[in-house]
């Protein structure tokens, strides 16, 4: 799964390819069907079927298609059957029996499938039968008919597996950049829901959709998307982290400035915000810029509940966020060095723990947060049935058998197992890896200056966000530069009755308009 | 891309290598580990008679004994140690020597002091206290009655198993239930005894019983403990210095008029016979300076609420004017209280009353002529005492079953 | 010069903090003893006055900090030396308000720390946040106003339920008269904060809407000389006069008194935050326009090759200042009323003026 990042500009390389390998598309339809052959490697998942169309002369045809991509039955049904049988004689009498009045009949008759193209260039027809279409050609003509079959086995649509909710939608994108493109068209039945495909990846020629609501979404960000995903030069795309990673703006921080979802609901969302969407073909995860770090502390969630309940989770979510950064340097802070701030008789409690305990309480602390994330990591690529297997044998370990051996206090427990709690608590995947990294460097702080240590942490950590930009949005908008206009959705989640504003920087200064009526029934 | 990444990993090299430096070359500078230290609940400082150091005694902590799982009962919750020193702080550094940890001050409950350094003044004591960050100002002072600190710290108490605790409760209760005694904060402290020819009234602890038997782990295993620690008045000091003592019965007074009364209970003549106690739970107190013919005039004005508690007389509370000569009576009493108090401060002529402060805030122009002679002048004082009472409650029953008969 | 703007929020928020500082947390004006609020105030009213000094010389040169429309002013011959002398300024405020944070942080919680450690994480802190421009030092600004704010507010309710605060302390106002106030006034309360306030002559350029960035930054030495003022009348009803005025770090001694139920207790780090905050923007502004002096005086285009040199000036400087805290707390009585005065008072004046008749010779 490694990326092999050669960068040569894409039309050197393809040029160097057509070059190379001598192929077009020639009259003689053998040789054509030699020359994909060959170029596959004579590869057994490679479909070639050759067979004289009926009617006077007969016309030789070929359908080339590749197993597995391409939907089989369909082949049967609309192709192979109307190849057959379609055409009377008298047709291809009239049509003159040459080439080009086969080819023509074939494209206005015989195929009966929606999407059908001509393709004349030899890298276009390998590309498309790549992909999953189907390739029709004549003898006698070098052109190639495209039928558009694509198909084969899909993962179904699921629930979500990452991003849960109780009242939300329960579907998911899948690996099939059209299903997921489709999802988000029957979320937002609106023209100016626009799509602009592109393809990405030297060998991959992975597709990719730039997904947005014209007139929503500001041109200029659009343009910078479209600019920065052409200036990708990479040789293939495995998922959309890649994408994310080539073109963010910063390189150098933990923190995501794209934000990956793979709720539909969640995508429509953000591109009525006037976000740009990138959907990735062969990846669940659909990208949305800008962001900023209030987004990976919201859930869907926080719209279909009722938006007391909604304020409340987000500062149920803002607090875990900051245990989960904080919570062990504040520890090892407070009783380490200004053992005066906890209550006596909770420092008598401590102090009788610790009697006997083998580490210094950094140590502890390290020690206890390291087999946390030992344990998350076996917990997360373990098969299920072990994964289980894992939390308990942890919880039991790291639980009751450390205290009851005197080798970590209870108290540390208490503070690791909250820490892990609170990590699982932010929707955001991404920003939690990042809070999760950063709580060590704050943990060595703080066991070397005390709070002094945790506040210089905090001062660098804040301004290192504030110095982050995505796509040219401030990272901690709305918060800093603050703007009192855009607090609707931030902490606070107003009344969808009563916010009339866009949410986003991205987006117009407007009031409701057509698209996001749309927002108030999908999310 | 990679390149550009290289110029930022390297501009952010250097820096974050001195980072890195300054982290793991750190000796460990402020870290303690709870364990290193002896947690001190109470300090208690003394005046050796012959050699006139000061000795310094800390009442420490078994952590093991009060929290731990494993606690033996076999230990005594608490390490005494004793030092002398030629200053404070020499004493209390020697004192750690006796322990294996470095003593942490930092939540030191309560300060005694001996009776004989009392009377010598405790001027000196309390820079140290001041000056040191890891003390706190929250501090209660105490003077050990008749006896010294170290003896007093030494005494085991039931329930309570930290004897500082202990103290600290006594105290406590009784400023909130009977209003005798009120807990004085280090930072009080220090006013009243920097506080030029201004008093001080400092709560005093007293040990009952022999003091051998109370430093034994025995001692609790009596239902009665014979050695026992109790609250015993309120000491008087004048410019640093213990001038006398106030018995229990003299106490309230002064804390009605320091403002310093939550609760008390009063009890008050009922007709033919009989007692009806009344509760005081919300008491505020004013001091208003006047200066008349030279002569300082101190109006003390006192606001209180309160219910009654119980009542073992015929009385029909129901009525309000039953309730208006009870609050007449109440009234009368703590008129008759206060102004008791006020006498025996003149009498031992220190003025633990505020009247001075009163004085400067309220005639700060006539202070400045009376600001050296205080001293003296505090005794021709007159107070002026108003008392306003409001009974409010009755409790739960309304006439009392005597009634009936 | 950066191509940055600073919103009138931001630079409203940068103010706060640089009054805050390390002003919060000593002894301000306690030479007035009970009135120390008092000669607060007063200095807050000539903080006001002098910054409508500023105010009238950014208006003249809208694009220019105070190192270069010193030249403009005073011609190339005595305008650059004494830009030279302002970035010498700067770098000595920069180093001195680091010394007053480290040496406040040592006697308050850190006792065994060296001052070398503790400068060298705050001097690396400050680098990074220079180094990403005065936009983030501005924007960051924002989020530690709030935090500062929070602090601010918890720790006064704290206190207001401790119980602790007897107003009567504060009590007679005015008890020596006139006298000792405005003496404190002008050898100290006016100086320290306010007069310091000359560094922003070098960010007012960078104000995104001048008319309504000026208003603000009125609004925030208003507000910071309230809480200054505040604060003090606090410590004072709390501690008394005479713990207040013997105290180094009295806001934290104050703070301190904080006790509820034996629970909420020794809530010293609040003050400690304070101090952090408050002392980091404080050294980063100082900080900043010394670079900024330097990097305009000496024609240098990109100001972050400055930011570490200057930042090791500083750092050495602050370490060399004084031999001890009490050398630190003399001398720096002694630089208010001299070089403060002189820096922050006398030459923005002369410039003024100069200024002023130079327009009138001209027209």
């Amino acid at each position: 799964m490694k990326r092999t990042g050669y960068r040569v500009g894409k039309e050197g390389a393809e040029g160097k390819d057509s070059r190379q390998n001598g192929r077009v598309l020639r009259r003689e339809m053998a040789d054509t069907v030699g020359s994909v052959k060959e170029a596959l490697g004579h590869s057994p998942d490679l479909i070639v079927r050759t067979f004289l169309m009926r009617g006077e002369p007969q016309v030789q045809v070929a359908v080339i298609y590749i197993d597995g991509l391409t939907d089989k039955e369909k082949v049967n049904d609309f192709i192979m059957q109307s190849l057959w049988g379609a055409p009377t004689e008298t047709d291809l009498t009239a049509a003159k029996a040459d080439c080009i009045g086969v080819f023509k009949e074939i494209l206005a008759r015989a195929t009966t499938v929606g999407g059908v193209m001509v393709r004349t260039d030899w890298n276009d027809m390998m590309h498309s039968l790549l992909s999953g279409d189907i390739v029709i050609l004549v003898d006698g003509c070098a052109e190639a008919i495209i039928g558009d079959l694509r198909g084969g086995s899909w993962r179904a649509i699921a629930e979500p597996t990452t991003e849960v909710t109780v009242r939300g939608p329960k579907d998911s994108f899948i690996e099939s950049i059209q299903t997921n493109v489709s999802l988000i068209r029957r979320r937002l039945k609106n023209p100016n829901l626009w799509v602009e495909p592109m393809t990405i990846g030297h060998s991959s020629k992975t597709d990719i959709a730039i997904v947005y609501v014209r007139g929503v979404a500001e041109d200029r960000l659009v343009q910078e998307v479209k600019q920065r995903l052409s200036a990708i030069r990479i040789d293939a795309i495995q998922g959309s982290g890649y994408i994310e990673e080539l073109i963010r703006d910063q390189t150098i921080t933990p923190f995501p400035t794209l934000y990956s979802t793979e709720r539909p609901d969640m995508a429509v969302g953000q591109l009525l915000e006037g976000r740009v969407a990138i959907v990735v073909d062969g990846t669940p995860f659909t990208l949305s810029v800008p962001t900023n770090f209030s987004q990976f502390l919201k859930s869907t969630e926080d719209y279909y509940l009722r938006f007391h309940f909604a304020v409340f989770m987000r500062i149920v979510r803002y607090a875990s966020f900051f245990i989960l950064l904080l919570l062990p340097s504040i520890y090892i802070a407070v009783t380490t060095f200004h053992h005066e701030m906890i209550p006596t008789i909770l420092v008598i409690n401590l102090l009788a723990q610790r009697e006997g305990i083998p580490f210094p309480a950094f140590f502890e602390a390290l020690l206890m947060e390291v087999s946390f994330e030992i344990m998350r990591e076996a917990g997360v690529r373990m098969p299920r049935a072990v994964g289980q297997a894992v939390s308990i044998v942890g919880a039991i370990v790291l639980g009751s058998a450390a205290v009851e051996a005197g080798v970590v206090t209870a108290m540390m427990v208490i503070v690791v197992s909250l820490t892990g709690i609170a990590s699982f608590a932010t929707p955001g995947v991404q920003l939690n890896n990042a809070v999760r990294v950063i709580r060590f460097p704050m943990m060595i702080l703080a066991s070397t200056f005390g709070f002094y240590g945790v506040m210089m942490g905090m001062i660098f950590l804040v301004a290192h966000m504030t110095s982050l930009k995505s796509f040219g949005v401030p990272y901690l908008y709305p918060f800093s530069p603050f703007d009192p206009r855009r607090q609707e959705d931030t902490i606070w989640r107003s009344s969808i009755r009563t916010s009339r504003t866009r949410p986003d920087l991205s987006a117009k200064q407007e009031g409701l308009s057509d698209a996001s009526e749309g927002k108030r029934q999908d999310s | 891309m990679l390149r550009k990444g290289n110029v930022k990993i390297r501009r952010l090299g250097l820096p974050g290598l001195a980072l890195l430096g300054l982290i793991f070359l750190s000796g460990c500078w402020d870290y303690r580990e709870l364990n290193e230290l002896s947690l001190a609940m109470a300090i208690g400082i003394d005046k050796d008679a012959k050699t006139g150091d000061y000795r310094v005694t800390f009442q420490i902590v078994n952590s093991k004994e009060i929290a731990g799982r494993n606690a033996t009962g076999a230990v005594a919750p608490v390490a005494v140690f004793t030092e002398s020193g030629e200053t404070v702080f020499e004493a209390v550094r020697k004192v750690a020597l006796k322990g294996s940890r470095r003593i942490s001050l930092q939540h030191l409950r309560d300060l005694v002091i001996g009776e004989r350094l009392a009377r010598e003044g405790v001027k000196e004591l309390f820079d140290l206290l001041e000056r040191d960050h890891e003390s706190r100002l929250t501090t209660r002072v105490y003077i050990a009655r008749g006896t010294d600190a170290e003896t007093l710290l030494k005494t085991l108490t039931p329930i309570d198993e930290i004897p500082a605790n202990a103290i600290l409760g006594k105290i406590q209760l009784a400023e909130s239930t009977v209003g005798e005694n009120y807990e004085v904060q280090l930072v009080e402290a220090i006013h009243g005894i920097y506080r030029k020819n201004a008093g001080l009234a400092i709560s005093g602890i007293k040990l009952t019983g022999p003091e051998t038997t109370g430093r034994k782990r025995a001692n609790l295993m009596h239902t009665d403990p014979p050695a026992a620690l109790k609250v015993a008045g309120m000491a008087v000091m004048k410019n640093g210095k213990l001038v006398g003592w106030l018995n229990r019965n003299e106490t309230r007074g002064v804390a009605w008029i320091n403002n310093k009364l939550k609760s008390t209970i009063v009890n008050l003549k009922c007709e033919p016979k009989g007692k009806i106690a009344v509760e005081t739970y919300g008491s505020a107190t004013k001091l208003k300076a006047d200066v008349r013919d030279d002569r300082p005039v101190i109006r003390i004005i006192i606001k209180q609420t309160g219910k009654v508690g119980e009542a073992n007389c015929p009385v029909d509370l129901t009525k309000s004017d039953e309730i208006k000569k009870l609050e007449q009576q109440w009234e009368a009493i703590t008129v008759h209280e206060v102004k008791q108090a006020v006498k025996l401060a003149k009498r031992l002529n220190s003025d633990i009353l505020g009247f001075g402060e009163a004085v400067q805030r309220d005639r700060p122009k006539a202070w400045k002529a009376m600001e050296k002679e205080w001293g003296e002048l505090f005794r021709t004082c007159k107070a002026e005492v108003t008392v306003e009472t409001v009974l409010l409650r009755t409790g739960m029953t309304t006439k009392s079953s005597m009634t009936n008969k | 010069m950066e191509k940055a703007k600073i919103s009138p929020g931001q630079m409203a928020a940068l103010i706060f903090l640089f009054e805050m500082g390390t002003a919060l947390v000593v002894s301000l004006g306690l030479d007035a003893e009970k009135d120390a609020w008092i000669a607060i105030l007063l200095g807050t009213a000539g903080g006001l006055a002098l910054l409508g000094l500023y105010a009238s010389l950014y208006r003249r040169y809208p694009d220019l900090p105070l190192t270069s429309y010193a030249i403009e002013i005073l011609g190339k011959w005595i305008g650059w030396p004494l830009g030279l002398l302002y970035a010498l300024f700067f770098i000595y405020g920069a180093a001195r308000d680091m010394r007053d944070g480290a040496d406040l942080l040592i006697t308050s919680v850190l006792d065994q720390t060296p001052l070398v450690a503790i400068g060298a994480l705050m001097m690396l802190t400050i680098g990074y946040v220079l180094h990403k421009g005065i936009e983030v030092l501005a924007r960051t600004a924002q989020i530690y106003f709030a935090v500062m704010v929070v602090l601010g507010v918890l720790s006064n309710l704290l206190l207001i339920v401790s119980g602790v605060i007897d107003v009567d302390r504060l009590l007679p106002v005015l008890e020596k008269g006139w006298g000792p106030v405005l003496d404190t006034t002008l050898t100290q309360s006016f100086e320290f904060p306010f007069a310091e306030m000359i560094c922003f002559t070098m960010l007012f350029p960078y104000l995104s809407r001048p008319g309504k960035g000026i208003r603000w930054s009125f609004v925030a030495l208003f507000a910071s000389g309230l809480v200054l003022s505040f604060s003090m009348a606090m410590n004072i009803a709390v501690l008394g006069v005479d713990i207040a005025s013997r105290s180094t770090f009295p806001l934290l001694t104050t703070i301190s008194l904080v006790n509820i139920k034996e629970f909420i207790q020794r809530l010293d780090v609040f003050v400690v935050m304070t101090l952090i905050i408050g002392d980091f923007f404080k050294v980063a502004i100082f900080y900043y326009v010394a670079v900024l002096g330097i990097s305009g005086l000496f024609r240098i285009g990109d100001y972050r090759k400055l930011v570490y040199p200057v930042g090791l000036i500083i750092y050495c400087l602050s370490l060399i200042i004084a031999a001890n805290f009490a050398e630190h707390i003399e001398e720096g009585n002694l630089a208010l009323s001299s070089v403060f005065l002189l820096f922050g008072v006398f030459l923005p004046l002369l410039l003024w003026i100069v200024a002023f008749v130079r327009q009138r010779s001209l027209a």
